[in-house]
């Protein structure tokens, strides 16, 4: 049996459809969480904050006109909603600014392939986790939900030029951390 | 070019990257509930404002058509039981009535349009009324 698409799930949402919106919840549930984990950094509140975004998707279903894809509106409404809990926290991360982002390409491409695929994982996370909210965001939606920048520009609410600029910082920041990251786990497999 | 190289590279380890949710099994269940139970707040709420916001305002404009008709004699009346009392008391307690009257107005109706129900805020401005 084909899925059902996300605007034929939608328009049965709206009708009240409960079981479209579980179906909707199923698909998606992970994405949202794993964003809101990246940023809150707390798997209780990650999921609180996940479980409030879908409530806030059924309860506004119905202002959602499909000008945008209804992936970007979730993501937009898990950004925000997570920033806000995170500014009630008073956590806001602090970021580091890198004095140069000097990395070499060569060395982790090759070490890349070394590591198994369940380390890699954890060196992208790490990584990950040293970027800031924003950074992290969109390099997030850029690599691994492959959205195009336009999208991403109107997730985090910014413009195409900012998204872009961002972008190209994070991307630095992310693989001198790679390099940083591989260069322990080196270490540690010796 | 080498920012070619670094798209390529990071678009395929991201292509490898597991993304790992340890969500509860009941995560569909909770929204689920969730979304019940603030139909029923909403519910609850509407219902509440259906009746209080009125109220309200028929006593704001009583009370103001009261004051400004019979103020005076109000205050005559006042004074003899309590000779001490003077003009600015009188005109300090109307400020502060319409103040909390119109407070509660603002939080009422706010919470009207916002759709959100809290009975603290709620009862708050009621009793200092």
């Amino acid at each position: 049996m084909q899925s059902a698409t996300d605007p034929d799930l939608i328009e049965k949402v709206k009708q009240g459809n409960i079981n479209s919106f579980n179906q909707l919840v199923e698909k998606y549930k992970n994405d949202v969480f794993h964003l809101c984990m990246k940023i809150l950094k707390n798997n209780e509140e990650a999921e609180e904050i996940a479980q409030d975004v879908f409530v806030k998707i059924y309860t506004d279903i119905k202002k959602f006109r499909g000008e945008s894809r209804f992936s970007t509106w979730l993501f937009r409404i898990t950004y925000n909603e997570s920033l806000s809990r995170l500014r009630k926290n008073k956590k806001l991360h602090q970021q580091t600014e890198l004095k140069e982002e000097t990395f070499q390409m060569d060395y982790i491409e090759k070490e890349f392939h070394k590591v198994e695929n369940e380390e890699r994982t954890k060196i992208i996370d790490r990584s990950l986790d040293e970027l800031d909210e924003e950074n992290k965001t969109i390099i997030l939606m850029f690599y691994y939900h492959e959205k195009p920048v336009e999208e991403i520009a109107n997730i985090i609410g910014l413009s195409k030029t900012n998204v872009k600029t961002k972008l190209f910082r994070a991307r630095k920041q992310l693989l001198t951390y790679f390099e940083k990251k591989l260069k322990v786990t080196r270490k540690e497999m010796i | 070019m080498m920012e070619n190289r670094e798209n390529e590279f990071l678009k395929n380890t991201f292509k490898q990257y597991e993304v790992k949710a340890s969500l509860d099994a009941d995560f569909n269940k909770s929204v689920l509930n969730k979304i019940e139970l603030n139909t029923a707040k909403r519910a609850g709420l509407n219902k509440y404002l259906k009746i209080i916001l009125p109220v309200l305002i028929i006593l704001l404009v009583v009370s103001f058509i009261l004051i400004t008709s019979y103020g005076k004699q109000i205050f005559i009346y006042l004074n003899e039981l309590i000779p001490t009392l003077k003009p600015w008391h009188a005109v300090v307690a109307i400020i502060l009535t319409y103040f909390h009257f119109i407070r509660s107005l603002l939080i009422l109706g706010f919470l009207y349009f916002k759709k959100q129900f809290n009975f603290v805020v709620f009862l708050n401005p009621l009793a200092v009324n």
